[in-house]
């Protein structure tokens, strides 16, 4: 396998250093390897091949915080051993917010869809997604592997599966998956001899240290108040480690409205991270840059790289992401998010290690795609242990099936921090099949995610989780009943 | 005829032929000229007479969100720390704001508000020539109240807008956002109560996007959607699609159903008047507009579908946070305006200086054309429906960058072309657009600027250099 990837990567490379030629306007034509590739992923093809007679795969991707390297290597590699193909990519940072257009419309569609988490059970409840169940019974690694179910984490493969009035099948693939986690300045915790915390005991010392060690000059922390999302890192987090992965599950069946009494489990875990969140984000505490709030992910991203805070939520994607704006000697790694002091301890005293994996991204096929088995045939390739471990390669992220980590080589301290907390915990990310969470009724925050109010003053984490649960209690009935129509 | 000696004589900015095609000879052909077809016989035209007297007509341009009753003074976390009222001077003042950026059309703000706040809202639209929206809560409840016979319905609506109907700035009332397909039914008689008593006001009401669910539409499709909305029997359709996204690096792009939503606006059976809502903020994960290219291709597409109206979201901020994660809009809470008051003022007064002229012409058609640097030939745009690119007026259409083109005529049957650079609007490259008319002796543009040129194409056959975002309105003639 080792020796496969190294052919793959040498491709890779090789790519890098082999100048193209520029065609008229901006269309630039690569010939590496026996590959021809289009403006960077435009169209890619054999090299030698009648690009005429050539079975198209268009993939629609996300182009966001892992780029499209890893994306058109693959493309390389299957189409030099399947020169019938001709792979054409179509990165679009924001796919999700189109697909229902596309798939409704039956018109514009790509063979292969790779959008961010987002609500596909609907899309295969209307008849608009091709069943994968020969897909994942397929032994890629060839006759004696496993097959991509086999091989498919048991979360996911349980998420990827889905009763429609087709019966039930597997609708999706998972794409990413995710790691968050509270990503710091590595450099500037050497420089300062700042020690990575256990518990948020200590992270509220570290942020007070930094604060006096650099006379104010860099704040703990960056955010991009502009995408709330961000915060649900470290809120989730806290919330896990305060009911326990199995107490959010509890959450997530969604059985009753007793879920939102913040005097039990599992609401009181969330009202105390909420509680432990407004202990680092509330304006007074001088914790954070000025001005977040007006920010999106990037200009916090640029503050951090930048020096102006020593951490900042984050997720495996954000070296991957920021690798052309961070500095040669720029080196970031992930840490845990500390331990609340209400955290679960398993039977020996120690902390349960959890992490919050976020809402799947994913990978699927309209059922109204023109080349069905030719995105089959690739989204299969995928799968293959030497394409898992080029993807960790290029973009430093696992993917949730079973593929050797340790021998992908060359890692960086940022990508061995993530696989480290990935092996090292629990986790979980939002998902039910509960009538009123589909529908939309009952949500994991009522109204819309807390923490920018919590951070206005707005409300206060009691506030917010007695609403909730006044508004789930007043209406459950009415939800469950129009959930069942 | 003045302007057409100083037009005949300026260096046209769109006519500037500064070749920089491939190998630096003449731009190369497009992948899609327009189907031409032999020239058809036509009668020679006449100069049009409304280039030099100002229509009454214009292009309307509102908003969503106007000025509320308040103002709010925040801090750099977006907390609230007191609200004020506004003083005669600063309210008057906001009004000019609105006046001074080119809105034609003024909204009510979101929220609660006084009875009184509405009359103050009219008389200041009144005084700077503004039409004047108005949320009525009142007249909402007697406009839903089954309880009412019609006739009864019709004096109660009357009496509820006494304080304001006399304004000549009252345009209408909004009445609801964004509804499902299982309103209809009372909307619809709400709006035959509506015109009974105010047949001359905008029964006001917007829609949906086609990337709603159906679960919010209530319909298994979007055209299904506009289907039903058609019962309403009303002369406008009104939406919001809100396209600015974040492309690859630093770029700037378009969703590519925003404009499939136009078409499909277009397509209905009842041919209503089109309005609009176009982004002039961010929220949630949608890209700030950080230049005026950002608003000014939005507009130029809707001038290219034909739209008879744009709205911008929002102009007063919504307030800062919540579900959508709002930033300051084009006036802060504060009253303040932001960056974004200068794009919207440019793009605004931009169309405000032509408005009249593209208000003579109704759109036939919109075409899509792939420029010749697409190296894919296909733009995800385009692939929602097939237009047809054919025009008896054109014998061909080529743009080194994809391009859009609306079909137009005015009431005397002069075609118009408005012609759009649907280039990314950051796009730093400029669009040569190279269009063979039949039958074309001169040709009126109407650039970005609003200024109305005269030029006598060689063979009829013109050339449009735009740059990101720009579009022009051309005027064939056989005279």
């Amino acid at each position: 396998m080792k020796k496969i990837l190294s052919a793959v990567l040498c491709l890779a490379i090789a790519a890098g250093l082999t100048a193209g030629f520029t065609a008229c306007g901006n269309n630039r034509t690569d010939v590496i390897g026996g590959v021809v590739v289009v403006n960077n992923g435009d169209r890619i093809y054999a090299e030698g091949a009648d690009p005429s007679s050539l079975s198209v795969i268009d993939i629609g991707f996300t182009e966001a915080g892992f780029g499209r390297e890893w994306l058109v290597e693959m493309a390389k590699s299957f189409v030099l051993e399947n020169k019938e193909y001709e792979i054409d990519l179509e990165g679009d940072p924001s796919l999700a917010s189109s697909l229902k257009t596309k798939l409704e419309s039956g018109k514009n569609l790509s063979d292969l869809y790779f959008p961010l988490n987002s609500a596909w059970e609907n899309y295969a409840s209307r008849g608009w997604l091709e069943p994968l169940d020969d897909v994942y019974s397929e032994k890629v690694d060839g006759e004696n592997g496993k097959t991509i179910e086999e091989k498919t984490d048991a979360n996911y493969k349980d998420y990827a599966r889905y009763k429609t009035n087709e019966g039930s099948h597997y609708y999706i693939m998972p794409w990413n998956d995710t790691v968050t986690g509270i990503v710091y300045n590595v450099k500037m915790f050497g420089q300062y001899g700042w020690e990575i915390p256990e518990t948020t005991d200590e992270l509220e010392e570290l942020c007070k240290k930094i604060l006096a060690d650099t006379n104010g000059k860099v704040k703990p922390f960056a955010y991009p108040g502009k995408i709330g999302g961000y915060f649900d890192y470290i809120g989730m987090t806290w919330w896990m480690q305060a009911s326990g992965v199995d107490g959010v599950k509890k959450f997530f069946e969604f059985g009753s409205p007793e879920i939102y009494n913040a005097t039990e489990q599992p609401a009181i875990g969330k009202k105390q991270a909420l509680e432990e969140f407004l202990r680092f984000y509330a304006p007074e505490k001088g914790y954070c840059i000025p001005g977040s709030m007006g920010k999106d992910h990037t200009s916090s991203q640029m503050d951090f790289i930048g020096g102006a805070a020593a951490m900042i939520l984050n997720a495996n994607w954000l070296e991957c992401e920021m690798k052309t704006n961070m500095s040669e000697d720029f080196t970031m790694g992930m840490m845990s998010v500390p331990y609340i002091s209400t955290a679960k301890k398993d039977e020996n005293g120690n902390y349960v290690k959890v992490n919050y994996t976020a809402p799947p991204d994913y990978i699927f096929i309209p059922k109204g795609a023109a080349n069905k088995s030719g995105a089959k045939k690739f989204l299969a390739y995928m799968q293959r242990d030497d394409m898992l471990a080029l993807y960790t390669k290029i973009t430093g992220s696992p993917r949730p099936f079973g593929y050797d980590l340790t021998a992908i080589e060359g890692l960086s301290k940022f990508n061995d921090d993530v696989l480290k907390i990935r092996s090292e915990s629990a986790t979980f990310f939002d998902y039910s099949r509960a009538g009123v969470y589909m529908y939309g009724y009952a949500q994991k925050y009522i109204g819309g995610q807390p923490y920018s109010a919590l951070i206005r003053g707005e409300t206060t984490p009691l506030r917010f989780c007695n609403v909730e649960y006044v508004e789930a209690d007043n209406n459950w009935d009415d939800w469950v009943a129009k959930s069942n129509l | 005829m003045n302007f057409l000696k100083k037009a005949i004589a300026c260096a046209l900015s769109v006519f500037c032929a500064a070749l920089v095609g491939c190998g630096g000879g003449t731009v190369s052909g497009s992948e899609t000229p327009a189907e031409s077809g032999s020239a058809p016989e036509m009668q020679k035209e006449t100069m049009p007479d409304y280039l030099e007297t100002a229509g009454k007509e214009k292009f309307t341009i509102g908003m969503w969100v106007g000025i509320p009753e308040y103002k709010t003074y925040t801090d750099e976390f977006g907390r609230v720390l007191r609200t004020e009222a506004w003083t005669d001077e600063e309210f008057d003042a906001q009004y000019k704001m609105i006046a001074d950026a080119g809105f034609t059309l003024a909204s009510t703000p979101n929220g609660l508000f006084s009875s009184e706040h509405i009359v103050r809202l009219c008389e200041a639209a009144e005084k700077y020539g503004l039409g004047q929206l108005v949320w009525d809560t009142e007249l909402n409840k007697i406009l839903f109240d089954s309880t009412l016979t019609d006739e009864e319905a019709a004096v109660k609506i009357r009496r509820a807008v006494v304080d304001y109907a006399d304004y000549d700035s009252f345009y209408g009332n909004m009445i609801t956002d964004e509804p499902n397909a299982s309103e209809f039914p009372r909307l619809a008689k709400a709006a035959r109560r509506y015109k009974k008593a105010l047949p001359d006001k905008m029964f006001y009401l917007n829609l949906f996007p086609v990337y709603a669910t159906n679960l919010q539409t209530g319909c298994d499709d979007y055209e299904e959607y506009l289907r039903q909305y058609e019962t309403l029997e009303l002369d406008y359709v009104c939406y919001d699609n809100y396209p600015l996204k974040k492309g690859p690096g630093n770029t700037t792009v378009l969703k590519d159903d925003f404009l499939y939503n136009m078409q499909l606006c277009n397509n209905m059976q009842s041919k209503p008047k089109t309005w609009s809502f176009l982004q002039a903020m961010g929220f949630g994960s949608m890209k700030e507009p950080d230049c005026e290219a950002d608003l000014r291709l939005q507009l130029n597409c809707a001038l290219a579908y034909g739209q008879k109206a744009i709205q911008w979201f929002c102009y007063f901020s919504p307030g800062y946070g919540g579900s959508e994660s709002f930033t300051p809009a084009i006036i802060a809470l504060d009253g303040a305006p932001t960056a974004k008051y200068d794009y919207v003022k440019t793009v605004n007064n931009e169309i405000a200086a032509w408005g009249d002229v593209y208000m003579r012409f109704s759109l036939q058609k919109t075409m899509n054309f792939i420029g010749s640097d697409n190296a894919k030939g296909s733009n995800a745009a385009f692939n929602y429906y097939k237009p047809d690119n054919s025009h008896a007026r054109i014998r061909s259409f080529s743009c080194r960058k994809d391009a859009i083109a609306g079909a137009f005529k005015d009431e005397e049957g002069r075609d118009g072309f408005m012609v759009v650079n649907y280039d990314a609007p950051s796009s730093e490259e400029t669009n040569r657009i190279e269009i063979s008319f039949n039958n074309c002796t001169k040709a009126i543009v109407i650039g970005r600027d609003g200024k109305k040129t005269v030029t006598e194409p060689q063979n009829g056959k013109l050339t449009l250099d735009l740059k990101a975002s720009e579009g022009a309105f051309v005027i064939p003639l056989y005279l």
